[in-house]
C-alpha cells in the first residue's frame, strides 16, 4: 500500500514536471516566432547557432507572445478551421477536484458555486460507482442556444458555445434548458478584487462575471489562442482531460498526446444523453481498468482532505 | 331574461353609470395599495442587492415570478372566451360578463409582462429583446404574441367601450366633473351614428375573429417555453392543449369571482342573475372536466411508464414533498368545484363565488407545481453547488412582489371600475329593447 | 494581459514581458524555498535563447514566482559577459537570446556555459543557476517508399568546422497539433542508434492535415543534459487534405438571429404580418370613426 502509494506520488510528480515542461516548449509559439507572433517593428541583432548575425522582431522572444485583445466579433465567429473537443477518462480520475478549483479560480467563480462539477455517479443499484467531472458539453445541436432571446449565448465555429455578459439578460431559459445542469447564474454581484474587477470583460475569459447574468464553461478559449491548454486539463493531476481539435484529429492532456478517433474507438468513448440530440464535444471513456479505486476517491470529499 | 322586469333606459343608466369609492371601496383600494407598495419596495430591493433576495437558485431558477407569470397569462386568456366566443358563438346571456373579462384580461396581461420584467436578472437590458432579439427563441415568440394580444384585448376593450362613453358624456350632471375630459378626450367622436355602429359591430366581429388564436398563441406559446426543454414534467407534446385548457379554466372561474364581487358590491342583480351563474357554472364544469381530463393525460401516461428521469419528479408530487400542494390543487382546484357545480345548487351565486375562488386558488397552486418541481430534479444528481439550492421556498421579496403583481391586477380592475361602467350600459339598454317585442 | 518591460543594457538590448494570465500569482510566503533553473533552447536551428524559470513548490505543485530580477552571463558572472537582465514575469518565466555582440565569444567555444543570478531583495534569498550545452543543431528528413513512410532526425554537435552526428540520443518524432504534438508512431521516444540517425515509421495514416494535406513532422530533444532543447519542423504531404466545414454558416435553430431558418422567418413573418395587419386595420376603422364624428359636430352628416 505504501509503496503503491509513492510510487503514484512519484508518478504524480513526473507528471506535473513533464507538464511544466510542455507548457514552457512544446507551444509553437516560441519555436515558430515567423507565424504567430505580432511583429512590433522594433528588430535586434542576435547570433544564430552558427554564429551568423540575424536581426529579429523583438516580439518574438517574448515567454508568451502578446495576445492583441480579440474583439467581441471576433470572439463570436472563433476560431476558423477548429472544432475543439474534450475527453474524459473516467479510469483516471480519482475525485481530486483539481480541475475544478483550477477552473474556479481561473474564472473567479463564486464561491459556493462551480463550473466542473465532479459526481458521483452510480447508474444502477448493482453497477459500480464512478466519479464523473462535467464540464459544459459545448454541444453541436445546443439547447441553451437555441432559446437564448438575445443571442447572448451562442456556438463558435470551433464548437465552443460561449455567453456574453454584456449581452445576457437574466432570463436564465439556457438554465432551464440545459439538461447537463452545466450553467450557474451570478445571483448577486460578484465578489471580485480591485484588479480582476477592472479588467476589460472578455467573453472568451469570461472575466468579470457580472451580477444578473449567466455563467458556465467556456473550454478556455483565451488559452487555446495562446496554445495552451485549458485550466481544467492542466491541473489535473492524473491526467483524466483530454483537449484537442477533432479537425486535427488529436487530443492531449498536457503529457500524453492521442490521436482522437483511435482514443474514442479503442476505449468505447461515449458522450453524455446521447438519446437528447444535443451532441456533446465532450466525450468519456469509460471507468474501466481504473487507476484507482473509487472508495480512495471518496476520502477527497472528506472534510480533511478538503482543507485547501 | 330572467329578470321579469323590463327596464327603462335611464334606470338602467343611473344603475350601471360607474358610482364614485364608499368606505369599503376606499379601504379596499387602500389595501390594495399598500400591497402594492409593498411589492414595489421589494422589488427596489431585487433592484439593488439583485436576485440573490429570492431563494432561487441554480437549479429551481425560475421560481414564483415565473408560475405567477403564467398565472396571469392563463387568466387573460379570459377576454378571448367570453367575449369572442361568447360573440361568435351568439350566446345571449354574455352581455354582463364581456367588459369583467376583457378588463380582467388587460390587467393580468399588462402584469404578466411586467413580471418577466421582474424575473430579469438584467432588466435595464430589456431593450436587447428588440435590438438583438432571435425569432429562434421561444422568449421572443412570447415577447411578440404578448404584446399583441395585450393591443388586441385593449381594443377591443376600447372598441365595446364607445358607446358607454357617449352616455357618460351625456350623464356628466349625475357623474360630476372628475373624469369628463378623459371621457370626452376618449370618445367624444362617438355619436352613434349608423355608418359609426356599422364599422363598429364590423370591427368588434373582426377582433373576435383574430383574438381567438392570439389567446391560444399566448397560452401555448408560454407552455412551449417549458415543453421546449429535456426537462421531465415539461418534455409533453400536450402542454400546449393542457395549458390552454387549465387557461380558460382559471380565467372563467376568475369572472366568476369577480362576477360575484360586483353583483355585490354595486347591487346589480337584476343584471346579473342567478341564470348568469348557472349558465357560468355549468362552463365551468365543463372546463374544469377539460382541464382535469388533460392533467390525467400528463400524469397517468408518465406515470404509467416510470422512466427514471420522470420518476423522481412524479413520486415527488404524488406521495412526496409536493404531495399535500399537488392533491390540494386537483382536489380544490377541479375536483370539489366540479362536485359543487354539477348541482343546480352549487351553481346558485354563493356557492359558485366559493367554487371560483377555490378554481383560481388551486389554479395558482398548480403553476407552481409546474415550474418548481421540475427543475428540483435534473437529468445529474444535485451536486457540487450549495445545499439550499436543493430546496425552494420563496423569500419574503418573492412573496411581496407576487402578492403585490396580484394587487396591481386588482387595482386595475377597481380604478376601471371607478372610471368605466363594469357592464356595458348600451349593451343592456338594446338587449333589454329587443326582448320587448319578443 | 500583457505588460513589457525593456530594460537598458550596456550593451545592447534585451527585452522580455510578461504575460498575466494563466498562473498563479505568487505569494511572499516564507515556508517554501524559491528554486530557479535555466535552460537552454534552439527553435529551428536558428536563435537560441536561454530561459530562466523561477518557481517554489507549495504542496506537491510547482507555483511561478514572479517578479525576480534576474541577470543571465556567459561563461562567467562578470559584467563584460552579461547576457542581459530579465525579470520573472507572471508564468515565473523570462528569457534572453545571444547580442550579436558574442559572436566572437560564441564561435570560439564548443561548449557553453550559461549562468542566472538575483540579488536577494525583499525577503527573497540571492539565487542562481546555470546550464552548460553543447552547441548543436537538429536535422530532419522524411523519406517515403513502397507505401512506407519513415521520418529520420539527427542531433550534429559541432566539431571544429563540421555538424557531426551524436549517436543514442533520445529525441521525440511528432507531428505538429496545436496543443500537443502527436507521436508519429507507436512509441514516445526515438533514440539515435550508433550512426546517430533517429528513425521512425509514420503510422499516422490519412491524419487530418491543412487543406493540400500537409503535415508538420516535428523532431524534439527536450532537456538534453548537454545539449539543451532542440525542436525542428518539416512539412510533408502525407496527411488528408481537410476542407473547413461550412455547416455552421448554415441557418439553424441554434444559429445566430440574422441566420434564422426560413421556414420559421416565414411562418413568424407571415403571422405577424397577418395579426398585426388586423390590428391596424381595425386602429384605421377607430379613426374612420373618429372623422366621421367631427364631420358629425360640424353638421356635414347626420
Amino acid at each position: 500500500m505504501s509503496i503503491e502509494k509513492s510510487r503514484r506520488e512519484f508518478i504524480a510528480a513526473g507528471l506535473l514536471t513533464t507538464m511544466a515542461a510542455v507548457a514552457c516548449n512544446s507551444k509553437k509559439t516560441p519555436f515558430t516566432p515567423e507565424e504567430d507572433v505580432q511583429p512590433s517593428g522594433e528588430k535586434v541583432k542576435l547570433l544564430s547557432v552558427d554564429g551568423e548575425i540575424i536581426e529579429v522582431d523583438k516580439a518574438f522572444l517574448k515567454p508568451v507572445p502578446h495576445m492583441p485583445s480579440v474583439s467581441n466579433e471576433e470572439i463570436r465567429k472563433g476560431i476558423p478551421g477548429k472544432k475543439f473537443a474534450m475527453v474524459i477518462d473516467l479510469s483516471r480520475c480519482k475525485n481530486l477536484k483539481k480541475c475544478q478549483s483550477a477552473c474556479n479560480h481561473m474564472h473567479h467563480v463564486h464561491s459556493e458555486q462551480n463550473w466542473i462539477k465532479v459526481y458521483q455517479m452510480q447508474d444502477a443499484e448493482m453497477t459500480a460507482p464512478y466519479f464523473q467531472p462535467t464540464t459544459c458539453m459545448h454541444c453541436d445541436e445546443p439547447p441553451c442556444v437555441k432559446v437564448c432571446p438575445v443571442d447572448a449565448t451562442f456556438k463558435r465555429q470551433d464548437g465552443i458555445v460561449l455567453i456574453d455578459s454584456d449581452r445576457c439578460i437574466g432570463c436564465r431559459f439556457c438554465m432551464a434548458a440545459c439538461p447537463y445542469s452545466t450553467r450557474v447564474f451570478n445571483w448577486e454581484e460578484p465578489e471580485l478584487t480591485a484588479d480582476v474587477a477592472a479588467q476589460t470583460y472578455s467573453a472568451e475569459t469570461s472575466v468579470p462575471q457580472k451580477r444578473g447574468t449567466v455563467g458556465k464553461c467556456d473550454f478556455c478559449p483565451d488559452m487555446t489562442r495562446m496554445g495552451m491548454l485549458p485550466h481544467c486539463v492542466s491541473a489535473c493531476p492524473n491526467g483524466v482531460f483530454f483537449f484537442g481539435d477533432i479537425n486535427e484529429d488529436s487530443v492531449t492532456n498536457g503529457s500524453e498526446t492521442f490521436r482522437f478517433s483511435d482514443l474514442v474507438k479503442d476505449k468505447s468513448g461515449y458522450r453524455l444523453m446521447e438519446d437528447l440530440g444535443t451532441k456533446p464535444s465532450v466525450y468519456y471513456l469509460p471507468p474501466v481498468n481504473r487507476n484507482f479505486k473509487f472508495e480512495e476517491g471518496l476520502k477527497n470529499d472528506e472534510p480533511a482532505a478538503k482543507k485547501a | 331574461m330572467e329578470n321579469p322586469q323590463k327596464f327603462s333606459p335611464e334606470k338602467i343608466t343611473s344603475d350601471l353609470l360607474p358610482q364614485p369609492f364608499g368606505r369599503r371601496g376606499k379601504l379596499w383600494t387602500a389595501a390594495l395599495l399598500l400591497v402594492a407598495l409593498i411589492g414595489a419596495f421589494a422589488y427596489i430591493q431585487q433592484l439593488r442587492k439583485g436576485l440573490v433576495v429570492t431563494n432561487m437558485g441554480d437549479y429551481v431558477s425560475w421560481g414564483i415570478y415565473i408560475s405567477n407569470f403564467v398565472f396571469f397569462v392563463a387568466i387573460s386568456l379570459v377576454g378571448s372566451l367570453i367575449t369572442a366566443i361568447f360573440r361568435l358563438a351568439d350566446v345571449p346571456w354574455r352581455t354582463p360578463l364581456t367588459r369583467i373579462s376583457e378588463i380582467i384580461a388587460v390587467s393580468a396581461i399588462t402584469f404578466a409582462a411586467l413580471i418577466i420584467i421582474v424575473d430579469m436578472g438584467r432588466p435595464e437590458r430589456m431593450l436587447y429583446l428588440f435590438l438583438h432579439g432571435r425569432l429562434q427563441s421561444p422568449i421572443m415568440w412570447d415577447v411578440i404574441v404578448i404584446s399583441t394580444y395585450f393591443c388586441t384585448s385593449l381594443l377591443l376593450l376600447y372598441i365595446t367601450l364607445l358607446p358607454d362613453i357617449k352616455i357618460m358624456i351625456a350623464a356628466r350632471e349625475k357623474l360630476g366633473t372628475p373624469f369628463a375630459k378623459f371621457y370626452r378626450w376618449l370618445g367624444s367622436f362617438w355619436k352613434g351614428t349608423e355608418a359609426q355602429e356599422k364599422i363598429r359591430n364590423r370591427s368588434i366581429t373582426l377582433i373576435c375573429i383574430t383574438i381567438i388564436p392570439v389567446a391560444f398563441c399566448i397560452h401555448t406559446v408560454t407552455s412551449w417555453l417549458f415543453a421546449t426543454t429535456y426537462r421531465p414534467g415539461w418534455d409533453s407534446t400536450n402542454f400546449g392543449a393542457y395549458f390552454v385548457s387549465g387557461a380558460f379554466l382559471v380565467g372563467a372561474g376568475g369572472v366568476v369571482v369577480a362576477m360575484y364581487v360586483f353583483r355585490r358590491v354595486y347591487k346589480l342583480e337584476h343584471y346579473i342573475t342567478e341564470r348568469h351563474f348557472d349558465k357560468m357554472g355549468k362552463i365551468l364544469v365543463m372546463l374544469a372536466l377539460l382541464y382535469l381530463y388533460f392533467n390525467v393525460n400528463e400524469y397517468l401516461v408518465p406515470a404509467f411508464k416510470m422512466k427514471k428521469d420522470e420518476e423522481a419528479h412524479l413520486r415527488g408530487l404524488f406521495t412526496g414533498e409536493f404531495a399535500p400542494l399537488f392533491w390540494f390543487a386537483i382536489l380544490v382546484g377541479m375536483i370539489i368545484p366540479i362536485f359543487i357545480l354539477v348541482f343546480p345548487k352549487g351553481r346558485k351565486p354563493n356557492a359558485m363565488f366559493a367554487a371560483g375562488v377555490m378554481v383560481v386558488v388551486g389554479a395558482w397552486f398548480k403553476r407552481y407545481l409546474i415550474v418548481t418541481p421540475t427543475l428540483l430534479h435534473p437529468f445529474l444528481p444535485k451536486f457540487d453547488a450549495p445545499a439550499r439550492y436543493s430546496h425552494y421556498f420563496p423569500s419574503w421579496e418573492e412573496w411581496a412582489i407576487t402578492a403585490g403583481s396580484l394587487a396591481g391586477v386588482l387595482l386595475i380592475i377597481t380604478f376601471f371600475a371607478r372610471v368605466f361602467p363594469i357592464i356595458s350600459i348600451y349593451k343592456t339598454i338594446t338587449d333589454h329593447d329587443t326582448e320587448l317585442p319578443s | 494581459m500583457t505588460l513589457n518591460y525593456h530594460h537598458k543594457l550596456c550593451f545592447l538590448v534585451s527585452f522580455f514581458s510578461v504575460i498575466a494570465i494563466n498562473c498563479v500569482i505568487a505569494q511572499d510566503s516564507a515556508a517554501p524555498v524559491t528554486t530557479m533553473s535555466v535552460r537552454y533552447f534552439l527553435p529551428v536551428n536558428k536563435v537560441p535563447y536561454v530561459e530562466v524559470n523561477t518557481k517554489k513548490k507549495v504542496g506537491r505543485k510547482f507555483e511561478p514566482v514572479m517578479s525576480i530580477p534576474v541577470s543571465i552571463y556567459l561563461n562567467e558572472a562578470t559584467p563584460a559577459n552579461l547576457l542581459g537582465k530579465v525579470i520573472t514575469g507572471a508564468n515565473g518565466l523570462a528569457k534572453v537570446a545571444i547580442p550579436a555582440t558574442f559572436k566572437s565569444t560564441w564561435d570560439s567555444l564548443g561548449e557553453i556555459k550559461f549562468i542566472a543570478e538575483s540579488d536577494s531583495i525583499s525577503g527573497q534569498p540571492a539565487l542562481s543557476g546555470d546550464v552548460t550545452i553543447k552547441k548543436a543543431i537538429l536535422v530532419i528528413d522524411s523519406a517515403s517508399a513502397d507505401g512506407v513512410r519513415a521520418v529520420t532526425a539527427q542531433l550534429k554537435e559541432k566539431k571544429g568546422n563540421e555538424w557531426v552526428a551524436v549517436k543514442d540520443i533520445e529525441m521525440k518524432l511528432g507531428v505538429k497539433r496545436m496543443l500537443g504534438n502527436l507521436t508519429v508512431g507507436e512509441a514516445e521516444t526515438y533514440t539515435a542508434d550508433s550512426t546517430g540517425i533517429a528513425s521512425a515509421e509514420f503510422k499516422r495514416d490519412s491524419l487530418a492535415g491543412d487543406k493540400n494535406g500537409n503535415l508538420v513532422l516535428v523532431a524534439q530533444v527536450e532537456d538534453n543534459d548537454t545539449y539543451g532543447n532542440l525542436i525542428v519542423e518539416k512539412a510533408v504531404p502525407w496527411g488528408k487534405s481537410v476542407q473547413p466545414d461550412t455547416h455552421f454558416w448554415h441557418r439553424s435553430l441554434w444559429s445566430t438571429g440574422n441566420r434564422v431558418p426560413v421556414w420559421l422567418l416565414l411562418l413568424a413573418v407571415s403571422i405577424i404580418a397577418g395579426v398585426w395587419g388586423m390590428i391596424i386595420y381595425l386602429v384605421r376603422q377607430v379613426i374612420k370613426i373618429k372623422k366621421m364624428g367631427k364631420e358629425f359636430d360640424r353638421g356635414l352628416t347626420t
